[in-house]
């Protein structure tokens, strides 16, 4: 017995110490001699770390021969993974250079965690290779009322986006015939496509421009054998209202939907209903902003999306289809295959296909794709996959006069971003303040999209070269950002900055009070009860709020 | 208690005549080894639980980051008022959870646990079935169970999926978690109430058996009175457990269940664990004294019923 | 008159022990059935059995065809957890080593910080000890609710936030039942033990440690057992607490969201849930007699 607690003892500090030796670590390990070294962590969820490694080499090339230190030439970047940020809060920030998620800004500001990088936003980018242009200029004029809220200064640059939305497949839209054609008729041949929201030739053509076309097109493609129109992952349901919002903000536009975090001016309200037409009146802004705020709740766009999504998606209970995340995205990616159940569309993030990639959920499917000549390029790059345009409501898009056309408003909700730590000083904070310049040209951005799909949630132009590498989703996806107003919900209306977490999509968006009990994702309420309208829930949104 | 005034006259016995220095050495060892125990209590328990009263009538501070008292100090209780709809609800749940898990729970454990007690040769096999739900983790029952039923269970009756949170009716969805909940929970209890009936002196069980007592009135004359105070004990346990009951529904539905499956419990654990959750921190301590307020009265009940079988 | 009557209530006593077995051998039925299934299952070629599931094929779906062992070798490569780690994937392997730092430690310390002061409650005659022994029967009985989001804030505010030696302080608490059963315990050891050792010029830490805590070892051990196995199967302390390294437990919760690693199909899964279950099982089939043997815990005055 003695020794078997002997023995539970020993072990038990030897782990200690072995974990302890785990998460302090020594920065000093590893470090290249005769150059300046940093360290430079990301988060690793979903992005991976690649694209930073590649970034490093490039910059460690580009300042070879400059001396940041006496006695020291040129300069050494180690990648590494780190946490998320809500973990690290408390944490000795060891690492130079971080890009990570779930942060919050104001938390790390207060700690002194983060280092002033005023200067790198600001200066101009002429070090670097980009003369003439600032970070400050590529930012959302919300980013920047919201990072220099404090004191003036920037501590942290906004890191990737993420848009939600459906996802079709070109190809089966074209096999099978789903595509508008400038009469309105459904056809396969993608050279007769309709010209789309836009009006012009561009990534939105041939898809269904109002809520009735898409209506047409669900009901078409639910009456053709073997093919669902919609899947979801059933275990992210919460996607749903994410998809939501975005369909909120298009009928708002940018303006009226960052009056949910700038809380000034007048903006449309619904007032009452007529029959199953909303009355549209005006709010404004007066000075008991706390009362004032729960106007929001009664934004038309919020009403329209909800019919959207109860009488067009959920209307039909053969509309859509779940199966677990992953496998959602798999059988997606089959539909093509003969002989493969299809989905027409996928409810899911600018991300998936990086990820399905990740999860070799592409591979799995080439080996059934006969289609597929594994001799030539490699099967993501070969498949033709593209985000839906937002469809308008339909009397939105009788009022619009002739000629004029509707531009896309995004909303991209994330908390990652890049920043340096406190801890970081000398000739390693010049470097990890150079090394951020450089990350943010436009060269580099575009090169982080290229390896990623995902885009930089600064405005940036793609290099040819970069354009020419992507797939056809990823350059669906830079298409569809540099053609739509985005929404970033933040601002720096002090009523919001103190109470900034109860405007997060989570707690703002949808929860809602239905029937006596509170409902938080209008989807399941739909689905579980056929008796509550898109009315009864929007109604709700303001009781819950 | 008789033991303890017998100890201290030896102590003093000897304290008389050993020199005082050991004496002092001893109180120093004793100081030393309550020191860790007792700072660990002052901040863990009384410190957190101050801190949570105190919470209860602050709010959060996004900007600056920390909690202060606001100009409405009830801003929180108010809070519990406008959200009473959907508490009530929850409430609801986590009394329909408490009273299947404590009294038919306790009743059928109890009775196998008997039978159990009964039949050595059967029980001993019944008693390494019943144990191993809860030998391993709950989380992993509960995805063999969930997997189960959305499986199997469609194909085989023909039915909806039985526990997902899209497709499967609410009130299926509840009634399907406390169920599993049940099903699970009795190893844990039979366990308990076999140990219990164990220690019951051999002696007694045969007078019994000797007098001629029927099988009957030898479990309620006999068996069942020793092991009230048991039952007693987990009785108790359970009003506060009640409150933090999850009813697996965090192992089934991670943070999303629907609010109207969802138990007290977990409604305060999925709220706690949420990304930027401590906007709500106030609200959940307001709402944990409430709820603690609520316990009291049962818990005070219960004990005052089950101290009468106690000696 | 008397016998007839006895007769009666034992016959009707005999079919209440019919219902009883029933019940009984329908519920470990219902056990072995979901396990047995799982072990099939785990067995089974995933496209045979989601294209049954998909063709609503109850033969296919849980006979006996399409065997494959490769679930486990892809299971144990794949089952990866990356979400809100330390970035890096960590495999089951780690997250087993994770789950041993947690659990070991955290047992440990939740064994013999009630231990400790216990006997010091119960064999030294300080009216210090009379005043411990009421708090922890007033926190028994207080049934508080609702204090985790305090607690959160304490550990962050402490600095101990995601770090084990945070998690080890925090379980390091005597409250609770097992107080009450070490105090049990060592009340019941004669106290002539303790004076010969005394005697002999043994130190209060020796007569503890070599002369006292053996006597108890066998309580010791089960306890240490017992919240070794809580520890073990618990993922939302550490996820709350120690969410850069993940543990096992918390791994399996992962993939049952099937938020992270390779588990979109269903034999897969319950391949990598019979993995995450050996240890613990292997624990099981070593310690079982020793659970099975009571801890004798007393009534609500403690």
């Amino acid at each position: 017995m003695k020794k078997i607690l002997s023995i539970l003892v020993s072990v038990v500090l030897c782990m200690g110490i072995a974990a302890s030796a785990g998460c302090g670590g020594t920065p000093s390990a590893g470090e290249v001699a005769g150059k300046t070294n940093i360290t430079v962590a990301t988060y690793n969820g979903g992005v991976g770390k690649d694209w930073l490694e590649d970034a490093a080499r490039a910059f460690e090339e580009q300042f070879a021969e400059r001396s940041f230190e006496d006695g020291k030439t040129g300069v050494a970047v180690r990648v590494e993974f780190c946490e998320g940020a809500d973990m690290m809060e408390e944490q000795n920030l060891n690492k130079d250079v971080y890009f990570t998620e779930l942060f919050d800004y104001y938390t790390y500001v207060n700690k002194n965690k983060v280092a002033d990088i005023s200067g790198v936003v600001t200066t101009s980018l002429e070090e670097v290779g980009e003369p003439g242009k600032t970070i400050e200029g590529k930012l959302d004029q919300s980013f920047v009322d919201f990072l220099t809220a404090k004191d003036g200064n920037y501590y942290a640059i906004p890191f990737y986006e993420g848009f939600m939305g459906f996802i079709y497949d070109v190809d089966v839209f074209a096999q099978r015939g789903y595509f508008f054609d400038e009469d309105g008729n459904f056809t396969g041949d993608e050279t007769k496509r309709s010209l789309g929201i836009d009006g012009e030739k561009s990534w939105d053509d041939g898809l269904p421009e109002t809520y009735s076309d898409f209506q047409r097109l669900v009901d078409k493609i639910r009456g053709d054998n073997n093919i669902t129109p919609i899947i979801y992952g059933s275990d992210a349901v919460g996607y749903f209202y994410k998809a939501l919002t975005n369909w909120w903000s298009n009928y708002e536009g940018k303006e009226n939907m960052l009056k949910n975090w700038d809380f000034t001016g007048t903006f449309d309200i619904v007032t009452g209903f007529s029959g199953d037409k909303p009355i549209i009146g005006q709010y404004t802004f007066g000075t008991d902003i706390a009362s004032d705020v729960r106007e929001l709740q009664k934004q038309p766009g919020k009403y329209y999306a909800l019919k959207f999504l109860k009488e067009i998606v959920c209307g039909n209970a053969n509309n859509y289809e779940s199966l677990q995340y992953q496998e959602a995205q798999e059988a997606f990616i089959a539909s093509r295959v003969p002989g493969e159940h299809g989905y027409a569309m996928i409810l899911d993030g600018s991300w998936w296909e990086n990820e399905a990639d990740l999860y070799g959920a592409f591979d799995a499917v080439s080996y059934i794709d006969y289609n597929y000549d594994p001799s030539g390029a490699d099967y993501k790059h070969t498949r033709r996959f593209a985000f839906m345009p937002i469809p308008l409501v339909d009397e939105v898009a009788e009022s619009l006069p002739a000629g004029q056309t509707h531009k896309q408003t995004l909303y991209s909700g994330n908390d990652a971003f890049c920043f340096i730590s406190s801890n970081t000083t000398g000739a390693k904070l010049d470097v990890a303040k150079l090394f951020l310049k450089f990350l943010h040209t436009d060269e580099q951005m575009s090169a982080f999209t290229a390896r990623t799909s995902l885009t930089r949630a600064l405005n940036y132009e793609m290099g040819d070269a970069d354009l020419n590498n992507m797939t056809y989703f990823g350059k669906s996806v830079m298409e569809m950002k540099q053609s739509s107003d985005i929404v970033y919900p933040y601002s720096a209306n002090d009523y919001y900055l103190r109470n900034s977490s109860n405007f997060v999509l989570e707690r703002w968006g949808w929860t809602s009070k239905v029937g006596g009990g509170t409902e938080d994702n209008p989807f399941v309420t739909f689905v579980q009860d056929a008796n509550v309208t898109a009315a009864d829930y929007f109604r709700g949104l303001y009781e819950a709020h | 208690m008789r033991g303890h005034i017998e100890e201290g006259q030896r102590m003093r016995k000897i304290a008389k005549t050993k020199v005082k220095r050991k004496f002092d050495k001893k109180l120093l060892f004793y100081i030393v080894l309550m020191a860790f125990p007792l700072a660990q209590f002052a901040v863990f328990y009384v410190g957190v639980n101050f801190q949570s009263l105190l919470m209860a009538f602050q709010q959060y501070d996004s900007f600056e980051t920390h909690f202060y008292f606001g100009n409405d100090l009830l801003i929180n209780f108010k809070r519990i008022g406008e959200e009473i709809g959907s508490l009530l609800v929850m409430l609801k749940n986590s009394v329909i959870v408490w009273f299947f898990a404590s009294f038919v729970g306790t009743v059928i454990a109890v009775l196998f646990s008997y039978y159990i007690y009964k039949h050595k040769r059967l029980g001993i096999f019944f008693k390494f079935v019943l144990f191993i739900p809860s030998i391993l983790p709950a989380v992993l029952m509960s995805s063999i169970f969930q997997n189960f039923v959305n499986n199997i269970v469609p194909v085989a009756f023909d039915s909806i999926r039985l526990m997902d949170m899209v497709e499967t009716p609410l009130d299926v969805q509840f009634i399907v978690a406390v169920f599993y909940t049940i099903w699970i929970g009795f190893g844990t209890q039979v366990l308990l109430y076999t140990g219990a009936m164990e220690q019951i002196s051999p002696s007694v069980i045969e007078a019994a058996e000797l007098d001629g007592a029927s099988p009957f009135r030898e479990f309620w004359n006999v068996v069942l009175p020793s092991v009230l105070p048991t039952i007693g004990t987990f009785l108790v346990a359970g009003v506060a457990g009640a409150f933090l009951n999850q009813v697996n529904l965090f192992n089934f539905f991670g943070g999303s269940a629907n609010w109207s499956v969802r138990t007290i419990g977990y409604h305060m654990f999925s709220m706690s664990q949420m990304k930027g959750g401590e906007v709500d921190y106030p609200f959940l301590s307001a709402l944990g004294i409430c709820c603690t307020v609520i316990a009291i009265v049962p818990t005070l009940l219960l004990r005052r019923y089950f101290a009468k079988f106690e000696e | 008159m008397e016998t007839k009557k006895r007769k009666r209530s034992s016959a009707r006593f005999g079919v209440m022990y019919g219902i009883l077995l029933g019940i009984l051998v329908l519920y470990t039925l219902s056990l072995i059935i979901l396990l047995f299934w799982t072990l099939i299952t785990s067995l089974k070629e995933p496209l045979a059995y989601s294209s049954a599931y998909r063709q609503h094929d109850l033969g296919k779906l849980i006979g006996f065809g399409d065997m494959t062992f490769s679930n486990y070798a892809y299971a144990f490569e794949n089952f990866i957890v990356t979400i809100n780690s330390t970035g890096a994937t960590i495999n089951i392997i780690g997250m087993f080593g994770n789950s041993l730092i947690y659990a070991v430690g955290c047992a440990l310390l939740a064994t013999f910080t009630p231990c400790i002061v216990s006997y010091l409650c119960a064999r030294y005659h300080y009216k210090f000890g009379k005043f411990v022994y009421t708090i922890v029967l007033v926190v028994m009985a207080l049934p508080v609710v609702g204090s985790l989001p305090s607690e959160i804030t304490m550990v962050k505010n402490i600095g101990l936030f995601d770090s084990i030696f945070g998690l080890y302080i925090l379980k390091a608490n005597f409250l609770g039942i097992y107080f009450l059963v070490f105090f049990a315990n060592f009340k019941g050891i004669p106290y002539e033990y303790t004076e010969a050792a005394a005697i002999d010029g043994a130190s209060e830490l020796r007569i503890m440690v070599q002369v006292i805590f053996p006597l108890a070892s066998s309580t010791i051990l089960t306890v240490f057992i017992l919240t070794f196995i809580n520890f073990w199967n618990d993922y939302q302390t550490p996820m709350i607490y120690w969410n850069s390294y993940p543990v096992a437990a918390y791994g399996m919760w992962e993939f049952n969201r099937a938020t992270a690693g390779m588990t979109g199909r269903v034999p897969i899964k319950l391949a990598g849930i019979i993995i995450m279950a050996l240890p613990i099982l292997a624990v099981y089939a070593v310690f079982h007699n020793r659970l099975a043997a009571n801890l004798s815990v007393g009534g609500v005055k403690g």
